[in-house]
């Protein structure tokens, strides 16, 4: 394991209040790793960044559709 | 008389104690032995009341005799996932945490609903750690004793198919209604992200948790449905919209968007769900291949939303006592803990351009609705970490039962899961049909259509 990933890891525990030893620590940088390449997938995706997601359905919905 | 409660319908209990066929108290009677005799297998259940629902029972019979009841489900057994209030029982979660945790004073929302309509609400039915995962261990499946139930309603929907009571409440984030009804031959709703109250049910994750039905069939779910809806008044219209004989679908459009809803999944399931497009084409439905190009990333935001937010909600638990939560409950939390808030807004905001995406296909193609399978597999036997494909491939069992459903939660789209076959090893398999926003009737609609002409609901589980 990369020792200044884990240190970054140990400190993001430590400031979320969880006091992890060093094998939990080893297990969660894996986590973290491992979610971090799920999210790739949504590098592609733009948003508009002054949106801060009130969602809403889309009146796109409605309009249009078969009956 | 002996009543069959493994088959026996929401819509024909209330049409048999309205006739006179048989009283509350027979049928509360056969559900009670039939719990007896399947839960050394099933095990379905945390804690029930057998005692005073059988009193209940007596009072609807009674009030029956002397009057023509207004409730419109008097008298019909009900279960209730256990992360959902009922007034005067514990809702544990199945958390070690909250083994001792003092009784529900009040009853959630949907609960309260039921209670006011005339249900009998039995007890409260087996889920996962904080609802949290897809295996509700010990609840086992009832066409399977060794396989699961699937997640987290597993409890509900084992005791809907093992006809220990008429139908269950569920609740639903990634799948969780929908993943148990689709491996136990079950029906389950989970309705528009929203519209359903949600007080007084343990959040898992706020953004994403819905409350829905697990039943035998359309009409019984949407009957359930219309009750938590506080529609009641509309029940007694469900008989003409739903007749037993079916209907056409002729006109409407049916999307599929087969690129990633046919990607890694089991052969049976493949060929139950081409099928299935069969028997609505010949009702008359128009089906149309889309491709839906967001589907990964809805499969992405549901799933990192949920992690998040989840953990947002057992942050004090992990940091005071880690040691009463099981392994992937708490490695879920920890993560989530030491995610940054710019992650999860971006994961809020793109969830919004990927409800927009879905908008614009159901506009852009005219669709009424779109089909998938439930699931990309049937249920795996309990202990198994993976779902194995015909290929020899495998994928982990939550990955896998999570991957079809997950993107609905995202988007917030009403979806009702109904039965469309079995595989080789007579497992259930389920087809789901996904509608727009706050439409859950019209895709009960379609969804009776198809049950009514495929005839799948007939089969029961062979339990004693």
């Amino acid at each position: 394991m990369d020792l200044d990933r884990l240190t970054e890891v140990r400190l993001r525990a430590r400031s979320a209040g969880l006091d992890l030893d060093d094998e939990r620590l080893e297990l969660l940088a894996e986590s973290l790793q491992e979610f971090n390449d799920m999210l790739r997938v949504l590098d592609r995706i733009e948003v508009n960044p002054t949106d801060l997601a009130l969602e809403t359905y889309d009146p796109a919905w409605t309009e249009g559709a078969s009956q | 008389m002996t009543l069959d409660v493994t088959a026996l319908t929401l819509d024909h209990a209330l049409k048999g104690l309205a006739n006179g066929d048989f009283s509350t108290v027979e049928l509360m009677r056969e559900s009670l032995l039939m719990l007896d005799a399947t839960d050394a297998k099933i095990q379905a259940w945390v804690e029930i009341q057998p005692r005073q629902a059988m009193e209940l029972a007596a009072a609807a019979d009674r009030r029956r005799t002397f009057s023509t009841p207004t409730t419109p489900l008097l008298g019909i057994p009900i279960g209730v996932k256990d992360i959902i209030d009922l007034a005067g029982m514990r809702t544990r979660c199945n958390m070690e945490s909250r083994v001792n945790v003092d009784p529900a004073i009040n009853d959630a929302d949907a609960v309260a609903s039921l209670r006011r309509d005339g249900a009998i609400l039995l007890g409260k039915t087996v889920t996962q750690e904080a609802a949290a995962g897809v295996i509700s261990d010990p609840a086992r499946n009832p066409w399977d004793p060794e396989r699961i139930p699937g997640g987290s309603s597993g409890g509900s929907a084992a005791a809907v198919a093992a006809g220990n009571c008429i139908a269950a409440l569920g609740t639903d984030t990634g799948g969780s209604i929908r993943i148990p009804a689709s491996v136990t031959g079950t029906v389950g709703l989970k309705p528009t992200w929203g519209q359903l109250s949600v007080r007084g049910i343990f959040p898992l994750s706020p953004s994403l948790d819905t409350v829905g039905p697990i039943a035998k069939t359309v009409h019984d779910a949407a009957i359930l449905y219309l009750s938590l809806a506080r529609r009641q008044k509309e029940i007694a219209g469900l008989a003409n919209r739903f007749p037993e004989s079916g209907g056409t679908l002729t006109g409407k459009r049916i999307g599929v968007s087969r690129s990633f809803f046919l990607d890694r999944v089991q052969a049976d399931v493949t060929t139950a769900f081409e099928d299935a497009i069969a028997v609505l084409g010949s009702l008359g439905a128009e089906i149309v291949d889309v491709d839906w190009e967001e589907a990964t990333a809805a499969r992405v935001v549901a799933s990192a939303i949920s992690r998040v937010e989840s953990s947002a909600i057992h942050r004090q638990q992990v940091r005071e006592a880690p040691e009463l939560m099981g392994e992937a409950l708490r490695s879920r939390v920890e993560l989530g803990a030491i995610l940054p808030a710019d992650t999860y807004i971006r994961l809020r905001q793109v969830r919004q351009v990927v409800r927009e995406s879905i908008a614009n296909l159901y506009r852009e193609h005219r669709l009424e609705a779109m089909i998938a399978p439930t699931l990309p597999a049937t249920a795996p036997r309990s202990g198994e970490a993976d779902i194995v494909f015909d290929d020899g491939s495998t994928e982990p069992v939550g990955t896998c039962l999570t991957r079809f459903t997950g993107p609905w939660n995202t988007t917030g789209q009403p979806v009702i899961s109904i039965p469309c076959g079995f595989d080789r090893l007579r497992l259930p398999i389920g087809l789901s049909f996904i509608g727009k926003p706050n439409q859950e009737l019209e895709l009960s609609d379609l969804a009776h259509a198809y049950e009514r002409a495929a005839g799948w609901f007939r089969h029961s589980p062979n339990l004693v």
